[in-house]
């Protein structure tokens, strides 16, 4: 039977709706005759009829459901009274109805009828779908932590110790004892004595004895005078053996004996808190602020902020405050920060990394970053903080790195403060980069060293308190030479000298340039064999234009295996002494100086070339580098009409040229009469 | 058909399909593999500043890098890979069974004897690391502890154009993204007046007429051309055409620039060719570049001290010293991605004097770049990686001499090191065998050290993708392993 009636009891939540929508209905309709109810009263009547049988049906079947299905009185109660008051008042209005309307307290039943459905409702929903189904939605809880529930003992803590502690004489270069910790296939081959490890047995591992022998003994591992391992640091390890010394498997972290767990905890990393992801329109708002804003990693709400401008003023601080909890890293470079910042700072619960060089921060802002616990590295280069302001961070957690570099420490307090921390002080001092170096030679950008007429002479000098002094007599420049300000302007054949001076430098090497006034330009001109392509344009020989070390820069005439032979007809009234080729010498592109260069001339009157001077060139020694060199032959021009010029190819690679026998090259850029 | 009414057309048939298809759902998924269609309309400075990954997919360690990279293949056995075995065997031939049918270049295939040598110079190890460094790089023996050496990289390129293409782009074959352009595409700008990827070159001392670069090496491939390498160069002019034509005030500049920007925005909606868009930002830019850029070029400000930091090759502007300390200056102004190319390291022959040039040139710069960051406290988040396209042949190219050697290129291993941005500080990972020819453990391919770089800015090489031509490109191909071994 009770099954039946619990089955019955069932339709509790069907038939319940009923009296509701028939109740909302009476409701509607009292409420469109708010003035006159009387057009309304007989549908109100009704409407009122089908509510106290509704509820008077659902709360009978209410009842079995209670009775004979698996409810607790103490869970049902409040739904139960309230669900029998409403019927009851439901029931009143109904039956009462007139005398209701008479005495105008309606709108009170009405009212009072509301708050119990209402109520009754609640209870109700409670009962099936759970107690705070229908609570307000808190915004989820700010901060949760990913929790680790598993380790990779050897990835995640044993190796870091052994890089830490070991791997500095146990690696695979430096392998003291033979023996490298530094990766598993090396710790499984072991050292000179066997095994380091022997899985499963820790006791039996020389890495955990050697570990555990005082420290007067010799084999005591780390070595005196080394950092040494802590006992949380070689219980780890012993435990890691103990497990089997895996160095793949995960353990789960509740595994974990107590300790061990805590001490292993320490090795995992911190993770970060997952915060709401920031609206567009608080992002809008930073940028208006001029902060650039960069997600630090997806779905976790972080943010990296830097401030664009120069002067972050109050409203700032207080936009940035706003979201401080999202900030992980904060760079205030060149930043004139305002006070409020720093009476804020405590907000800025989960930054990592702040950066405020070349900041107005000052000593007593320092002790206001003690409170941001999760601080891993901080920036105070060419600030005003000094030894004094820095020390109340000496000792702080989980901060690593402390940049000083050009601040106010000086440098007789820096290995103190050092000593007094572990957390790394980066002063920026590094030995061997600052000695005095040479300076490099003046650039002259004035390319061309012949001309005809005047020639300006120009440097490059865009180095500010750099000083180019020069000579034009042949003499040694020095310091008291002359100051290169302005172009030089030069008209007859000179010699130049420059060398750079700067203050705190070794002067240059001089820079030696020859520049000719040359007598004759020719424009006339017989070549014997023509150069090969590319390289070719014989008016090249003759424009003043210098090559440079590069062969295919366009100013060079190239021949193959061939001599450069040319003649030119000379004018009465030339008046030259010498005759000079500029040639290159690249032995690796098949390039060599010239074996000779011989001047031939014919005289006025005679049909034939007579000899005038010839050069035979010998290389001192192979040659590797790219190079040139001008040739200078003494010529008398006055006797001649016309003069032959022959520079003699080598014609093919000499035997120490790795392609010796092929043909060579010979290159010329300018021939010069002068 | 009218050219002008052409663009409406631009939608193809899968397009369609997609859109009748899923309506809206269509749409929602075009605007995600082509994430700049939807945008077009912003105003343009926006579409720097974020990337295209709206959030990095993991917590960053590094937020900016700089590459030097030392083009033409530095030998790895004369910098840092220490072979004694090779000063042993000094003119004894290769032996096959090390160099197993290895592919040679033109310029070595042609000899008949491959003799082997070692280094003319000496090594020591240095630091608690105790990492092998030639003498010809003290100062970066000096850092050793703050470096992270890879001797293991290998390649698949043999020749420089290539390989180098392949360190950049992740394709032997030109037309992909570079690094840089892959970085500002993906996470966009830090600094709205500087381009967030800035190219600076050098010349080598050591061999100064070495190949050229050019310049579709830092080119943006299919990516929009606001991610492209922008070159400085020294002198004068930094950045050409930047500045204003004489007579013309940055007043009227601003009011031309407004014009045009009007101008463009018309022919945009006519022609729906977003990079006009592009064009305008990269008007913009450059405009806010006219000051930005002199702000950072002049080193007025730089102290003596920090000039003897990185040498007087700094005073000279485009030295690679001088270039180093402009990176500093750069990253310190947020630059996303600095990348120098230091030319020269192609020593095919003579290479004892011409790499102890090369090194002189490098060396003290590199060092003090990376201790100079450090003291600033900017090396936790930037990331210097120091390495050529490839390594050089343990046998000399050409006759070996008491005193010269050549070396040819060398695909099989070499050597690269790194600094900072969450890279272990005082590492070496990997080997190769007594020979330096061959990895014999721990081997890092290119793919697999730009998965680890992207890595450390938060990126999942194989999540940030392009999609171009139907198919969604990414810089580590369809390859790359992440080598955790390197992560701090």
């Amino acid at each position: 039977m009770s099954v039946y009636l619990e089955y019955i009891g069932k339709f509790h939540p069907v038939i319940l709706h009923l009296p509701i929508g028939a109740f909302i209905y009476t409701f509607v309709l009292a409420l469109l005759g708010h003035n006159n109810l009387d057009p309304y009263k007989k549908a109100i009547k009704v409407g009122m009829l089908i509510s106290f049988l509704g509820a008077l049906l659902s709360s009978v079947l209410g009842y079995l459901l209670y009775k004979f299905g698996d409810y607790t009185k103490e869970a049902v109660q409040n739904h139960l009274y309230l669900g029998w008051s409403t019927t009851l008042v439901l029931g009143i209005m109904f039956f009462k109805l007139e005398r209701i309307c008479i005495e105008k307290r309606f709108s009170y039943f009405l009212l009072l009828g509301v708050i119990l459905i209402t109520t009754t409702a609640h209870f109700g929903g409670q009962l099936t779908h759970g107690e705070g189904y229908l609570d307000i939605p808190k915004t989820p809880e700010t901060v949760q932590y990913k929790k680790a529930d598993s380790i990779r003992l050897y990835e995640q803590v044993v190796s870091k110790i052994f890089d830490q502690k070991c791997v500095s004489c146990h690696n695979n270069a430096k392998k003291k004892g033979m023996l490298a910790l530094d990766r598993p296939e090396h710790i499984i081959e072991g050292g000179e004595k066997g095994a380091a490890i022997a899985p499963f047995k820790p006791n039996k591992s020389r890495v955990i004895n050697y570990a555990q022998l005082p420290l007067e003994d010799e084999l005591h591992m780390p070595p005196e005078g080394k950092l040494q391992l802590s006992s949380e640091e070689i219980q780890l390890i012993a435990y890691w053996i103990e497990k089997g010394a895996s160095y793949t498997n995960t353990e789960d972290l509740n595994s974990l004996p107590n300790e061990v767990r805590t001490s292993a905890l320490a090795y995992l990393p911190d993770e970060l808190p997952i915060l709401k992801a920031l609206t567009k329109k608080q992002i809008e708002q930073l940028e208006q602020q001029n902060f650039r804003v960069e997600f630090y990693a997806p779905k976790n709400g972080l943010v990296e902020l830097k401030f664009m401008a120069i002067e972050l003023d109050a409203k700032a601080v207080r936009q940035m405050s706003k979201i401080a909890e999202h900030i992980i890293h904060l760079d205030l470079d060149k930043v004139t920060i305002d006070e409020s910042f720093w009476t804020n700072l405590h907000r800025f619960k989960y930054l990592k990394k702040l950066r405020i060089s070349n900041s107005n921060v000052q000593n007593s802002a320092i002790s206001k970053l003690l409170e941001l616990d999760y601080l891993q590295s901080l920036n105070l280069t060419s600030t005003e903080i000094n030894a004094e302001g820095i020390r109340p961070l000496l000792q702080k957690k989980n901060l690593e790195q402390i940049y000083l570099w050009n601040s106010a420490v000086p440098k007789s307090k820096q290995e103190e403060l050092q000593k007094e921390s572990s957390i790394h002080l980066d002063f920026g001092i590094f030995d061997g980069f600052t000695s005095p170096q040479q300076l490099k030679s003046p650039d002259l950008i004035t390319e061309n060293t012949f001309f005809s007429d005047k020639l300006k002479l120009e440097f490059y000098n865009p180095i500010k308190g750099n000083e180019i002094k020069y000579t034009l007599d042949g003499s040694q420049p020095d310091s008291s030479s002359v100051v290169y300000n302005e172009p030089i302007v030069i008209d007859q054949t000179t010699t130049l000298k420059a060398k750079s001076f700067k203050k705190g430098w070794i002067a240059s090497e001089a820079i030696r340039v020859d520049l000719f006034k040359v007598g004759k330009k020719i424009e006339n001109y017989v070549l014997k064999h023509q150069p090969a392509e590319p390289y070719n344009g014989v008016s090249k020989l003759f424009d003043f234009q210098e090559g440079s070390i590069n062969f295919s820069d366009g100013h060079w005439l190239g021949f193959s295996g061939k001599n450069l032979e040319f003649t030119t007809k000379l004018d009465p009234k030339d008046h030259f002494k010498n005759v000079s080729i500029s040639c290159m010498e690249s032995s690796a592109a098949w390039i060599l100086y010239p074996k000779s260069i011989r001047v031939m001339g014919k005289k006025v009157n005679s049909n034939s070339f007579e000899f005038i001077s010839k050069l035979n060139y010998t290389p001192q020694k192979i040659s590797t580098e790219v190079c040139k060199k001008s040739f200078t032959l003494e010529v008398d021009a006055r006797q001649f009409q016309e003069l032959k010029v022959i520079v003699e190819n080598v014609q093919k690679l000499p035997k120490w040229h790795p392609s010796a026998g092929e043909d060579a090259w010979l290159f010329v850029d300018e021939v010069l009469f002068w | 058909m009218d050219p002008l009414h052409k663009h409406l057309l631009n939608e193809n048939r899968r397009h369609f399909l997609k859109k009748v298809g899923l309506g809206i759902g269509g749409i929602a998924l075009g605007s995600l593999l082509d994430p700049f269609s939807l945008q077009s309309k912003t105003n343009p400075a926006d579409l720097l500043y974020t990337g295209a990954l709206p959030l990095p997919h993991f917590a960053p360690k590094a937020k900016r890098v700089i590459y030097l990279f030392q083009s033409g293949g530095p030998s790895q056995l004369d910098l840092f890979d220490y072979k004694p075995l090779l000063n042993k065997m000094r003119g004894q031939d290769l032996p096959d069974s090390i160099r197993k049918g290895q592919r040679l270049t033109g310029m070595t295939s042609g000899q008949d004897r491959f003799p082997l040598t070692g280094s003319v110079f000496n090594f020591k190890q240095y630091g608690e690391s105790r990492a092998w460094v030639s003498e010809i790089m003290p100062y970066t023996a000096k850092i050793a502890d703050e470096l992270c050496f890879v001797k293991s990289m290998h390649t698949e390129a043999i020749n420089h154009d290539p390989a180098i293409t392949f360190f950049q782009t992740g394709s032997q074959q030109s037309g992909r993204p570079s690094f840089g352009s892959w970085m500002s595409y993906g996470l966009g700008s830090l600094n709205n007046n500087l381009p967030s990827f800035i190219v600076m070159l050098s010349r080598g001392t050591g061999r100064p007429n070495g190949q050229p670069l050019y310049s579709r090496l830092w080119g943006n491939g299919f990516l929009s051309s606001l991610h492209q390498g922008v070159q400085f160069r020294s002198g004068k002019d930094p950045v050409l055409y930047l500045k204003n034509p004489e007579g013309v005030s940055r007043k009227e500049r601003r009011a031309m620039l407004d014009y045009l920007a009007e101008m463009n925005e018309i022919q945009e909606n006519t022609f729906g060719d977003p990079e006009v868009i592009n064009r305008i930002s990269q008007y913009e830019m450059a405009f806010r570049m006219q000051t930005s850029v002199t702000d950072v070029m002049n080193l007025d400000d730089e102290p003596d001290h920090i000039f003897q930091m990185y040498g007087a090759d700094a005073l000279t502007p485009g030295t690679f010293a001088a270039n180093c300390l402009l990176a500093r200056r750069l990253i310190e102004k947020d630059v996303r991605f600095v990348q120098l190319y230091h030319m020269g390291w192609d020593q095919h022959d003579n290479l004892p004097t011409q790499i102890a040039k090369q090194a002189k040139d490098v060396d003290q710069a590199s060092a003090a770049l990376i201790m100079d960051l450090k003291q600033r406290g900017l090396l936790e988040d930037t990331l210097v990686i120091w390495g050529g396209e490839f390594g050089r042949t343990n046998y000399s190219q050409g006759i070996l001499t008491e005193t010269s050697y050549g070396r040819d290129h060398h695909p099989r291993s070499f050597t690269i090191f790194m600094a900072g941005g969450g890279i272990k500080p005082g590492f070496t990972y990997g080997e190769t065998d007594e020979f330096g020819y061959n990895v014999i453990k721990d081997p890092v391919h290119v793919h697999d050290l730009q998965a680890t770089i992207l890595n450390q800015f938060g990126i999942d090489h194989t999540q940030m993708t392009y999609k171009y031509q139907g198919r969604r490109f990414r810089l580590t191909d369809v390859s790359g392993n992440v080598i955790h071994s390197l992560i701090t």
